[in-house]
């Protein structure tokens, strides 16, 4: 292990995790024919657990259907969990909340400091609404803005993931795919969160573009000590961003460490084959 | 793991002869709708020797697919070859007439897509479409045409093929179907085969086994391969040429560990400095400010110029030619009017 990779050891395992997830699971129950017949049931996601320090980003590789889809959006209870805790820690309260455990009208305030961000921005943004409009919308919702702040505001906004102003007005399908991922970053960032998932956020952009969006995430996090649950399949694009890495496979997490490490000296077998597989 | 492949690379290279194959030059491929003229392709020149493998590298909208269409002439309106040649074995393929080329596809030059669904009928089994392939083409009797379908199955690596002929499309893994796509494209034995993104919607794991799959292809029957991806990083392990196109024309063409030693365009430059995988650890990626193009509005002179960090007001009056770089006779060739100074970058 290199020097950098075990002061960042250090740092995140010495640090109060902001998120703790213990023993998540998911299963989906197959249904059959007209009637609905409980066919079966497929474990997407069992017994993962796993650490995410502020500021720090933890990267969740693994091929399709290994479950870290399914994780993330779990952790955010965009889907309910079935199993598991998620204890969450505010600066506010002495206490660690359980995300899992919360009623939905108790987990509302806490949207805002947990953010996503999806891979194909044009699925997440409504095609009718201007991007000042999409931003403005989120930070009146929220009651964070209003009047001339709610401008000014929209055009920090702007100026903070690299949009220029003569695209406030402009529709989604007006914006490149780039533009568009850096106008679903400003909708996630409006909140001031302290934790984004980023699911493939980068993996339908072309190279040059990809670097310029991981460049800014990568920004964004040194200025704002946001934390990222930095879904995706790219390993390289995982290791350029991620301080640790979580390896998954079949609703499993079957390896995890620090970055340098895991790519230096994988332990799992799994690993080694993604790693081969990779170069 | 990558030494190792550049080594096979090399090791390949002495069985491939120098013969070109696939030579195209000047093609320019246009797409008129709404009054706007869409230069997809616009002045390309590009070969591929026998046994070779070219990977053609480039982002969206560079026109590298359209560069695959054009080559099969599978290109359909509004859009329309304007200009160029594309010689394939000596024989002009735009002066065929359409069922020569129809005779050409298939049998000659294979093709093999992005999304093998689509190169696939869902509704027969992959059996039933390599065999029409075999009667279609070749001639084949119903039955042998059966039995070669299964040995065809069995060589792209698909496992159970005398199961697997009776399966259809949906009942395949994606890799299983991009086998069976590969397993048609070469049943007729084609000298050249164009792959467009065949391993691009494929897990990592599943896409090393389909490159090491064309590799072995390759090495069997001495096909010819042009490798149309948006990753540099994954094909230069496995191309022996690479040829990077920005703006519907190659802006550079080299051997790929020329290519990697000395890249002498700012553009693949800038590709390669936004490479996560080709960066070291530890290092900050280096973009390439600002985006594509459209293609229906490029700048005039050099097309990458609105982007790059050393242009001048000669390259908005002058369109690059693609020129050796190191004097006549080099195979490493540059579309940029100050390529040395760009090595400097």
């Amino acid at each position: 292990m290199n020097r950098d990779a075990v002061q960042a050891d250090r740092d995140f395992n010495s640090a109060a995790p902001l998120v703790e997830v213990l023993d998540l699971s998911k299963r989906y129950v197959m249904r059959t024919g007209f009637l609905g017949r409980v066919r079966g049931e497929v474990r997407a996601v069992e017994n993962v657990s796993f650490r995410i320090a502020s500021g720090e980003t933890l990267g969740l590789v693994g091929e399709s259907g290994s479950g870290k889809t399914t994780t993330g959006r779990a952790l955010l209870r965009l889907i309910e969990p079935d199993g598991g805790r998620a204890l969450y820690s505010r600066p506010e309260s002495r206490e660690p909340v359980d995300l899992f455990a919360l009623a939905e009208r108790d987990l509302r305030p806490l949207r805002r400091e947990l953010q996503m961000v999806f891979q194909d921005p044009t699925n997440s943004l409504n095609p009718r609404r201007r991007a000042s409009d999409t931003l403005s919308e989120v930070l009146s919702v929220h009651g964070i803005a209003r009047g001339s702040e709610l401008e000014d505001r929209v055009r920090a906004l702007f100026r903070q993931v690299g949009l220029g102003t003569e695209l406030l007005h402009r529709y989604p399908h007006e914006l490149s795919g780039g533009e568009r991922q850096r106008l679903g970053i400003a909708r996630a960032l409006a909140l001031s969160p302290r934790l984004i998932v980023c699911d493939e956020a980068v993996s339908s952009l072309d190279v040059s573009i990809q670097a310029q969006i991981l460049n800014l995430l990568k920004d964004l996090q040194a200025e704002l000590g946001i934390a990222y649950l930095f879904i995706a399949h790219d390993l390289s694009v995982v290791r350029y961003l991620a301080h640790r890495i979580a390896v998954m496979h079949r609703g499993a997490i079957v390896e995890t460490g620090v970055t340098e490490q895991v790519f230096a000296e994988p332990a799992h077998p799994y690993t080694r084959a993604l790693l081969a597989a990779a170069t | 793991m990558s030494a190792e492949r550049h080594a096979d690379a090399s090791k390949r290279s002495h069985t491939r002869g120098d013969a070109v194959l696939l030579s195209v030059s000047g093609l320019s491929t246009w797409f008129e709708s709404r009054g706007r003229t869409v230069k997809a392709v616009d002045g390309l020149h590009l070969s591929v020797n026998e046994g070779e493998t070219l990977g053609l590298v480039g982002e969206s909208g560079c026109g590298k697919s359209a560069t695959a269409l054009s080559i099969l002439r599978l290109v359909s309106p509004p859009g329309r070859i304007v200009s160029g040649s594309i010689e394939f074995e000596g024989r002009d393929l735009l002066s065929l007439s359409d069922a020569e080329m129809r005779a050409v596809r298939g049998r000659e030059i294979g093709m093999v897509f992005q999304e093998p669904s689509t190169a696939l009928n869902p509704v027969f089994t992959v059996g039933e479409q390599i065999a029409e392939t075999l009667r279609y083409q070749r001639g084949m009797e119903r039955s042998a045409a059966d039995a070669r379908a299964v040995e065809l199955l069995e060589k792209v690596g698909v496992a159970d093929p005398s199961l697997r002929v009776r399966s259809y499309p949906h009942q395949l893994s994606g890799g299983e179907r991009q086998r069976a796509s590969i397993a048609m494209a070469i049943a007729c034995g084609p000298k050249l085969l164009i792959a467009d993104e065949p391993t691009t919607a494929l897990d990592v794991t599943v896409a090393a086994a389909v490159f090491d799959l064309l590799g072995r292809l390759q090495d069997e029957s001495g096909l010819g391969l042009l490798f149309i991806t948006h990753d540099l990083s994954r094909i230069s392990s496995r191309a022996d040429r690479v040829a990077v196109m920005y703006g519907g024309r190659v802006v550079e063409e080299a051997r790929t560990k020329d290519l990697l030693a000395a890249p002498s365009h700012p553009y693949t430059i800038g590709l390669l400095r936004s490479l996560p995988k080709l960066t070291p650890p530890g290092e900050r990626l280096r973009p390439i400010p600002g985006r594509v193009p459209s293609a229906a509005e490029w700048p005039s002179g050099c097309r990458f110029r609105t982007r790059c960090p050393i242009a001048r007001a000669e390259c908005a009056a002058v369109e690059p030619p693609l020129d050796p770089v190191d004097g006549v006779g080099s195979e490493h060739a540059v579309a940029c009017l100050f390529a040395s100074e760009a090595r400097s970058l």
